[in-house]
Parts: C-alpha cells; sequence; structure tokens
C-alpha cells in the first residue's frame, strides 16, 4: 500500500513498482479471448449450435433419399447449418455488446482504464472463436458430403462463404448494439435474417438474393466477388462500431475500403456480371 | 350459521381489498409496461403486410406467409410486455405476483388482440383489393385458425419471459423470450416436414391437426405461464403440513454456552 499517497487519490500499483502496462494490443487480445469464451458459452450461441446439428442430422438424413440433393445444385445442402448458427451469433454478439447497458453497468466501465473502443474492438475480434465454433462443425458435414457425392475441389472452396457469413453476422450484432443499444431491435432484425435466409432457400436464384449474405453456393458465378462483397460488409460493420466511441483517420479509411469492396463485390457478383451471360451462369 | 355468515363476510370484504388494490395498480402498472416495444412490434407488422401488398392482392388463394410473419414480429414486440424494473422493489408489497401480472396481461394482451385485428382487417383488405367483381365469391381468411396460431405464438413468447424473469431477474425476461421465440419458430421451420404446424391454406388436409396442435402448444404456454407467475415465496398447502417451522432447534442452537469465552 502507497501511504505516501495523499487521501482520495487512486495510484496503481503497477505504477508504484514501476512495471509497463500491457500494451492495448495485447489487452484487447486477452479481453477478446474472454468475450470468444463467453460467447460460445452463451444459451443462445448454444441454442443456434444445437439448431445447427439438427439441421445437419436432417441434411444427411434427407441425403440418402435425394429429397434436398440435385445434380443442379450438388453443394446446396452444405449451407444448412449455417443459417442458425449465424442468425444466433448475431443475437448472442448483440446481447454482449448490450450488456453495459442493459445492466447498467456504462458508468463502472467507464472508470475501468481500458477505454470503450478497445472494448468494443475486443468484442468485434470475439468473432473470430464463433467462425471457429462454424468451421468446426461444417468441416466433417462437408467432407462427408464431399466424399459421398464426389463434389469437385474447386466447389468445396464455394463453401469458404459461410464460415464468413456467420463472421459478418457477429460484427453485424455488434455494431447494432453499439450504436443502438435497445431490447427489441436485435431480436426483430434476426427473425428478418431468418426469412431472407429461409427465402433465399426457396427461391435461389432471385437477383435480389445475390445481396443477401448467403447465396447458394452453385449459383455463384464467382465465389471470389461474392467473398469481397462480405469482407466489405464486415468491415463496414466493425467500422461503424468502432466509430461510435470517437471518429478517426484510420476508421474513416476503413469504412471508404469497406464501402468500396462492398460496391465492387455486389456488382461484379451478379450473374450479368458473368462472361458467359445471366442465364447460363446462374444455372450452370 | 353465524360464523359462516362471518366467513363470507370476510372473504367478500376481502375481494373488495383485492379489487381496490388491483384499481390502484392501474395507473403505476401502466407506467411501468414497454409500450414503445410493443407498439414497434405492431408496427412492423403492419410494414410486413404493406411490403406484401403485391403478393397479397395478386388474387387467388390468399397467402397465409405475411400474417405468420406479422405475428411472429407482433409477439416479438409483446415479448417485453412482462417485464417490470420495479419488480424486485414491489416483491414484497401485499399484491401478488400473480395479481400483479394478471394486471399487466389485461392492460396488454387486448392491445396486442387490437393490432392483430387490424393486421388481419389490412390483409383482408389488401386481398380484397386484388379480385376483380367476378361472380365466384373469393376465398376469405381463415381467422379462427390464424388466432390460434397467433396466441400459441403469444403464449409461448409470455411463457419464455416469465421463466426468464424467474431465473434472470425482473426487467430481464423479454430478452430472452425474444430469442425462444425465434428458436421455436426455427424449429417448427425445421421439424416441418415430420410435425407440420403451418399449412399453405385452410383447404390442406392437415390444417385441422396442425391447428389441434396449436391448441395443445397454447394450453401447455399458458400452464408455464401460470406456474410461473406463482409467487415464488408462497408455500403450497401439501408442503404447509408436513412443514413445522424449526423454532426448536434454533433455540437450542442459540442457547448454548459461548464457546471459548466468545458470546
Amino acid at each position: 500500500m502507497n501511504v505516501a499517497a495523499p487521501l482520495g487519490t487512486a495510484v496503481a500499483p503497477d505504477a508504484v513498482v514501476g512495471v509497463r502496462a500491457p500494451r492495448t494490443g495485447r489487452v484487447i487480445l486477452s479481453l477478446a479471448r474472454v468475450e470468444g469464451r463467453r460467447l460460445l458459452r452463451h444459451p443462445v450461441f448454444l441454442v443456434g449450435i444445437a439448431f445447427s446439428v439438427m439441421e445437419v442430422l436432417v441434411g444427411w438424413s434427407d441425403l440418402p433419399s435425394g429429397t434436398h440433393h440435385s445434380v443442379v445444385e450438388p453443394l446446396w445442402p452444405a449451407g444448412f447449418p449455417i443459417g442458425p448458427l449465424a442468425v444466433f451469433g448475431f443475437v448472442a454478439a448483440n446481447l454482449a455488446a448490450t450488456r453495459d447497458r442493459l445492466d447498467g453497468t456504462e458508468e463502472l466501465f467507464g472508470s475501468a482504464p481500458l477505454s470503450p473502443r478497445a472494448r468494443t474492438a475486443a468484442l468485434l475480434a470475439s468473432a473470430a472463436w464463433a467462425v471457429a465454433a462454424g468451421v468446426v462443425m461444417l468441416v466433417p458435414f462437408v467432407g462427408g458430403f464431399a466424399i459421398a457425392y464426389e463434389v469437385s475441389l474447386p466447389d468445396v472452396v464455394k463453401l469458404s462463404e459461410e464460415p464468413l457469413v456467420v463472421a459478418v453476422s457477429i460484427l453485424a450484432g455488434v455494431a447494432l448494439g453499439r450504436l443502438l443499444p435497445t431490447r427489441v431491435v436485435a431480436p426483430v432484425v434476426a427473425f428478418v435474417a431468418l426469412v431472407s435466409i429461409v427465402g433465399a432457400y426457396a427461391q435461389p436464384v432471385q437477383p435480389w438474393g445475390f445481396l443477401a449474405l448467403w447465396v447458394i453456393p452453385d449459383s455463384l458465378p464467382s465465389v471470389g466477388w461474392h467473398i469481397l462483397y462480405l469482407v466489405g460488409l464486415g468491415t463496414c460493420a466493425a467500422t461503424l462500431a468502432l466509430l461510435r466511441d470517437g471518429i478517426r483517420r484510420s476508421l474513416v479509411a476503413a469504412a471508404v475500403i469497406g464501402v468500396a469492396a462492398v460496391a465492387v463485390g455486389a456488382i461484379l457478383q451478379l450473374p450479368a456480371s458473368c462472361a458467359g451471360g445471366a442465364t447460363p451462369c446462374v444455372f450452370r | 350459521m353465524t360464523t359462516m355468515n362471518e366467513g363470507m363476510a370476510m372473504t367478500s370484504g376481502a375481494r373488495g381489498v383485492r379489487s381496490k388494490q388491483a384499481l390502484l395498480l392501474v395507473r403505476p402498472t401502466i407506467r411501468t409496461i414497454r409500450w414503445a416495444a410493443l407498439l414497434g412490434g405492431a408496427a412492423a407488422a403492419q410494414l410486413v403486410l404493406w411490403a406484401a401488398k403485391g403478393e397479397l392482392s395478386k388474387g387467388g388463394p390468399i397467402p397465409l406467409l405475411p400474417m405468420r410473419l406479422a405475428a411472429v414480429l407482433l409477439c416479438l414486440g409483446a415479448a417485453f410486455v412482462l417485464d417490470d424494473d420495479a419488480g424486485a422493489t414491489v416483491e414484497a408489497a401485499v399484491a401478488s405476483l400473480m395479481l400483479r401480472r394478471g394486471l399487466r396481461l389485461a392492460l396488454t394482451v387486448p392491445v396486442v388482440g387490437i393490432a392483430w385485428g387490424a393486421a388481419l382487417w389490412a390483409a383482408s383488405r389488401l386481398a380484397a383489393s386484388g379480385r376483380g367483381t367476378g361472380s365466384v365469391a373469393p376465398p376469405s381468411l381463415p381467422v379462427a385458425g390464424l388466432a390460434i396460431e397467433a396466441a400459441a405464438l403469444l403464449g409461448v413468447t409470455l411463457a419464455a419471459g416469465a421463466v426468464a424473469t424467474r431465473s434472470l431477474g425482473h426487467g430481464k425476461g423479454g430478452v430472452a423470450a425474444g430469442p425462444t421465440l425465434l428458436a421455436f419458430v426455427m424449429a417448427v421451420l425445421s421439424l416441418g416436414r415430420y410435425w407440420p404446424l403451418f399449412p399453405a391454406a385452410s383447404s390442406e388436409p392437415g390444417w385441422a391437426a396442425a391447428h389441434a396442435r396449436w391448441a395443445l402448444i397454447l394450453v401447455a404456454a399458458t400452464i408455464v405461464l401460470a406456474a410461473f407467475s406463482l409467487d415464488p415465496a408462497r408455500r403450497w398447502s401439501i408442503l404447509r403440513r408436513r412443514w413445522r417451522p424449526q423454532t426448536h432447534g434454533r433455540l437450542v442452537r442459540a442457547s448454548r454456552a459461548p464457546v471459548a469465552g466468545k458470546p
């Protein structure tokens, strides 16, 4: 205890012994680890995992009977488990981002040494844990599926959009929680996302469907442009979340890059931009 | 006879006191209800119908999907009805949890009903606008079936809110009730092949069976809601007979001699 410190002055023990405070990046990483584990253990995210497993089982049981599998869209069933994980990941991330507001602990966090921006960055980084969970869940299913139906490797590469969908939905959940910290918005947005995913399943080749997060892999003329589109959306969401705590030049530059990626990806992923023309490109 | 009359007088007196309490609680309860979420849900439901205007006014059989989407959005708004930030403060009040929650539901469920009625009216108007003046009678909305579906969805939402309030605390039921409703809808969609609950039209053969299932879901949700609206401190009459206050043991423990000279 520092006896010499005047009454009412808080002195950090590290400052007394002369130890350097850890770098912000390292602190963000540590906090992201904690937030990531919390996200994976969150009941809402666990419900998403349960639904994903159920979709895998239902999809797998349907494969031999040929209910969904077709020659035209061989990769379609491989996307089933991603929808629930993305929707419930969005809600769980949103609840994590609004936690301080809902619990009325914003003032307590305000007195902590870490800035709100660093905490937001940690929440955004925690998406990596959910993506890892998505990959772990998807790999055995896709592997078994690809072997059973002799799907080619380039086609399997198209499935890389699916973990990105989970990442983008979690980043969007954090951004929405930071910008609009109310209780009612996230479930409504999640429900709209759920309906749009179901709509994408039902009507796979509608032109507006290419602007959704998840596009049936078989319908993608070029997976690269769609991935660029998703990366752009994720960058925009992350930047918006961070901009809430103050505008910086680097954030503005990131936002501009994100918007450009969204625009370029959205235009070039459309079937009309495909070299072979619209219809053959969609249905190939 | 005199004793019976006295008992009846006491019961009616207690009822009078209870109704006075309920009347006094109306205004503060209105103030603590999250009307913004409820009205937001109602507005979102109308918005969905407006967005599906083209599909509804196309003619032919009325598509039921927009009505179901509207019902879910309405229920998502109603998920916060049981949230009471003052719940912890009034826990020790004379009015029981059942009375307080019943009052809350009596004030909000009619509003949800009106919003649902408005949605049905808007959908039927939109559907009617798409038909010509032909001699064939236009198909009408299956109001009763849709009402059972909406009531069951509301029941599931409120039951989830009541369970979450008990486990997470006052003012947090809605946060769990919304995702629970989403999970319920997703489960219904996923398991629809084995247990169909959303038939596309009232003329389908599985319509009556599906709505019998909806009615069962409604009953189960109502039972859960009622069970979790009982005061947690309530002592059940069966247990009360067996339970004896352990005053004797406590007295013995308290009257033990001080150890090592401590009091």
